[in-house]
């Protein structure tokens, strides 16, 4: 690993600079002592002042490069300090690049191997079967979905990290804008869902972001909602802020901090997940959408059974 | 009786495309989507062939590799897998894998390897068509055992020198090229390189030959290949 040599390298040199520090402070501290006992065996006859005199110029001198010597020390020890925390700093991100790409191969190619792999089925004529043939294409289309729906949140985070968000704002009802893109989102019907709406949670938001927002969410938890998901859906007033919380059944986060969630690439520490699809961009896109839109979220394992659920905090609309 | 092959893939689609193509070939085709099941289901009832995927849930295929293969299990593996670095295909045949398909694969490509894999198994574990010994002068060679008896000494070889050496007795008399043994024995194309073999034959040459600078038994033939006259 190149970070980890330079790393070496950088100390090799600090820990050179502090060892010649250390060596000329001490150097120049015994020069005091020197100068009286060379004086001495020159055979000068000093007097008990004059030594005196030149035993305190010695002293001074010595605290003086003692001062200056330990201030240069610290400085460099300071220095050593920020070196080795940006080093971190730069391992960590290598090392989340390195999951993003792992992530990103795996969840690219599984649909583009499998879509081939149908396509060329059909191409060679080795399905004689007419049902059959349907279905090829039905999963074909799924698969082009699939890579369809991971291209477009890669292409959202990166427009998260590198643009500010463009917003367009108008004023709506939470709770009937939930109930809508609930509907649409789960018509598929391979999940279990459960509305819980308060009637009237007006807000001032970006539709489309909501959406995002919302269909991430979901998403998610279809994914570690259990077999078959289920999952619930909460809009409320919260204490002078319009709340909306997505809940599953599943197992939940074994995981001390369920914060982390919320940042890139960063997924579910346990087998289940790790061998799930997904490269840990939703929950990511989620916060900082949510962000943008002047809210804040929050993560946690239900606290009656079992189940994961994450709450999106919007400020209420200015009453007219 | 059709070959029996164990696909292990976790993603449905993949799974199931695979599984019918294989089934249209005339194998008897069994899926397996975890890991941990697979393992046991290779260890209890051991197929033809193995189809891996790398990224499972439960234990991943690498595991399951250099598991079987410490048990001694020699069932063949044909690695799957999204991870198509170099890193991973030196990994998956260090551990012991049969060969290294890259996703997407071409589906032409799926069936040639599989079926390239169960020829070269079943040629690895039938009798050798020389006979269990071979006679080079006053050397012995057991196919069996894999030891080398000469007036002086006991040698055992390694799977892939014995393999070597009977594929070149086999077709004894005929100019062998490099790629053909490659492919015989190794059966991927372009790892390891031909020069591995040189290395392997300069190995058989020591143990074989009275005197290995001027070869009795295993000739170099110059631009082509190599040449075994007993």
């Amino acid at each position: 690993m190149r970070s980890r040599s330079m790393l070496i390298l950088y100390s090799s040199v600090v820990l050179v600079l502090i060892a010649l520090l250390s060596w000329w402070v001490y150097f120049f501290t015994q020069q005091g002592k020197l100068l009286v006992v060379r004086a001495t065996q020159a055979g000068a006859e000093l007097t008990p002042e004059q030594a005196e005199a030149v035993r305190d110029a010695a002293a001074r001198s010595m605290r003086m490069f003692l001062f200056e010597g330990g201030f240069l020390i610290a400085l460099l020890l300071v220095g050593v300090y920020m070196i080795i925390r940006s080093m971190r700093r730069e391992v960590l991100l290598h090392r989340q690049q390195r999951n993003l790409l792992s992530a990103v191969t795996h969840e690219l190619k599984s649909p583009v191997a499998s879509a081939k792999l149908y396509v060329q089925s059909l191409l060679l004529g080795r399905v004689k079967d007419e049902e059959k043939r349907k279905r090829y294409l039905e999963h074909t289309e799924e698969d082009l979905d699939r890579l369809d729906q991971m291209v477009e949140r890669l292409l959202e985070s990166a427009r998260i990290t590198t643009d500010r968000v463009q917003l367009s704002l108008e004023p709506l009802d939470l709770s009937d804008f939930a109930r809508k893109t609930v509907a649409d989102l789960t018509k598929r019907g391979d999940v279990e869902v459960e509305i819980l709406t308060e009637e009237n949670v007006p807000i001032v938001s970006d539709p489309s972001a909501l959406e995002t927002i919302l269909s991430n969410l979901i998403a998610n938890a279809i994914k570690y909602g259990g077999q078959p998901p289920r999952i619930q859906v909460q809009v409320s007033n919260n204490a002078g802020r319009a709340q909306l919380r997505v809940r599953d059944f599943g197992p939940g986060l074994q995981e001390t901090r369920p914060e982390r969630v919320f940042e890139p690439f960063v997924r579910g520490e346990n087998e289940l997940v790790k061998n799930r699809p997904g490269v840990g961009l939703g929950l990511y896109l989620v916060a900082e959408l949510t962000r943008a839109l002047g809210g804040s979220v929050r993560a946690q394992n239900a606290e009656h059974g079992t189940g994961f659920a994450v709450q999106v905090f919007l400020p209420l609309a200015p009453k007219a | 009786m059709p070959e029996r092959l164990l696909v292990v893939e976790d993603e449905k689609h993949l799974a199931e495309v695979i599984v019918d193509n294989l089934e249209i070939e005339g194998y008897e085709v069994h899926l397996e989507s975890n890991g941990d099941l697979a393992l046991t289901s290779i260890r209890e009832n051991p197929p033809d062939l193995v189809l891996l995927d790398v990224m499972l849930p439960g234990l991943d295929g690498f595991s399951i590799c250099s598991k079987l293969r410490e048990e001694n299990n020699r069932v063949p593996i044909l690695f799957l897998t999204a991870k198509g670095g170099d890193d991973d295909r030196v990994r998956g045949l260090s551990l012991g894998g049969d060969d290294y398909l890259p996703k997407p694969f071409d589906l032409r490509e799926l069936i040639l390897r599989v079926k390239a894999i169960l020829r070269r198994h079943k040629w690895t574990e039938s009798p050798p068509t020389t006979g269990q010994r071979l006679q080079l002068g006053e050397t012995t060679v057991d196919f069996a055992t894999y030891i080398v008896k000469t007036h002086e000494r006991e040698i055992e070889l390694s799977t892939k020198e014995i393999l070597i050496l009977r594929f070149l007795a086999e077709r004894k008399g005929e100019v062998i090229t490099r790629d053909e043994i490659l492919d015989k024995v190794w059966g991927y194309t372009a790892f390891p390189t031909t020069r591995t073999i040189d290395n392997f034959i300069v190995r058989l040459r020591r143990v074989l030959e009275p005197d290995p600078q001027n070869p009795r038994y295993i000739h170099t033939i110059r631009g082509s290949g190599y040449r075994l006259t007993p």
